[in-house]
């Protein structure tokens, strides 16, 4: 395990030198929007993040273990493949979400519009989908991040024969500074807000903005590679 | 006052073009002894997806060509192209070099047969210095000469 301390240290920080690249920083915009939005509960911004984290962390690991038991004929064209294809629904994906946080897109049940208990359903969807944003965005290489993950963690993940700490450690790097801004941003917010005791306002305007963030980066996204 | 500030500035100016002409690497194309029955290819890849690091290699490989072989590299029996991995003809690149990263590849032909190739990888580590691109450049294009 000893052995294994510069190789961590080292995956940790490529995972931060990948978040704060320019290359992601749309989506990394939009994952700190829709971890921070919820500025009335601090706990709710940790849960979302950290599971935002995780997603990214489990993205991490699969993609490693695949490629380093060699689990594929051709690793090379899957990686080429997860480049070209991830960023074709990742605009499309963005704008329905964003049209689902702005309340344009709104979800039914058997034909009702939903009651107050699958409203806080919905909302624990909402921490839940920090999870599902994390593997989202961890598969939309864009190619700083792309060499970074195949072009240096990799070859370290394969000489240690690591395909669980150091894509794990990568991960939790790559979330870190989307957490410390999101959480930057929230209490932020949440100071204001109880200054001028309008606290359910400003969620309901965060919720909206983190919405227009999204279909924004999604617009622009779609237009540049989908369409 | 102000021509004492130009003719610092000036000076400065010159010490800097000077230093930097010196100490950017240089290699004399006949040093690399690329024979005629040799060919020299220098393919910079990329996707559909263009980032300002991307564009950053690409241009320094190019000078990085210049700077090895000369502006005239064609001369040398060097050709240098920039290609999509991402469009359909050139996909095959991705399986023939094994690229997992958009990066550098050089290779040797020999009568019209490829021999060798190297995957310049680290072109990602050295964009934010040209020197030391240069240098990694020219040492690997030493090395693929010398393979028999």
């Amino acid at each position: 395990m000893s052995e294994l301390y510069i190789p961590m240290v080292t995956a940790l920080w490529l995972g931060i030198l990948t978040s704060i690249s320019p290359c992601p920083l749309a989506t990394n915009i939009a994952a700190i929007s829709y971890i921070g939005r919820k500025i009335e509960s601090p706990g709710s911004v940790i849960k979302t993040g950290l599971l935002y984290t995780l997603g990214r962390v489990l993205t991490y690991i699969v993609i490693a273990f695949i490629i380093i038991k060699s689990l594929l004929a051709s690793a090379p064209v899957f990686v080429n493949h997860l480049q070209k294809y991830m960023i074709l629904v990742l605009g499309p994906i963005m704008i329905l979400v964003g049209l689902v946080l702005i309340g344009i897109i709104t979800f039914k049940v058997k034909g009702f519009t939903i009651n107050e208990k699958v409203q806080n359903k919905a909302e624990s969807l909402g921490t839940i989908g920090g999870g599902l944003l994390g593997i989202l965005f961890a598969l939309s290489f864009c190619p700083t991040s792309a060499a970074l993950f195949f072009g240096s963690l990799l070859p370290i993940a394969l000489e240690n024969n690591s395909s669980i700490i150091l894509p794990s450690l990568y991960g939790i790097g790559t979330g870190l500074p989307v957490i410390f801004f999101a959480v930057l941003l929230a209490t932020s917010t949440n100071l204001v807000s109880k200054a001028y005791n309008k606290i359910t306002i400003f969620e309901k305007w965060a919720r909206f903005i983190t919405g227009i963030i999204f279909i924004g980066i999604g617009i622009y996204y779609t237009l540049s590679y989908t369409i | 006052m102000n021509y004492i500030n130009t003719t610092i500035t000036t000076m400065f100016s010159v010490i800097a073009i000077i230093a930097s002409v010196l100490l950017t690497p240089t290699v004399n194309a006949s040093e690399l002894k690329i024979n005629n029955n040799e060919k020299i290819y220098v393919y910079y890849f990329h996707g559909n997806r263009r980032c300002a690091t991307c564009m950053k290699i690409e241009e320094l490989t190019e000078k990085a060509v210049k700077n090895t072989f000369g502006d005239n590299y064609n001369d040398h029996n060097v050709v240098y192209k920039a290609i999509n991995v991402e469009e359909s003809t050139n996909e095959h690149f991705i399986t023939d070099y094994q690229l997992m990263v958009k990066c550098v590849v050089i290779a040797k032909e020999e009568q019209g047969k490829e021999t060798a190739w190297k995957r310049l990888d680290k072109v990602w580590n050295y964009h934010s210095d040209q020197n030391e691109f240069f240098t990694y450049f020219t040492d690997n294009i030493q090395k693929l000469l010398a393979e028999k």
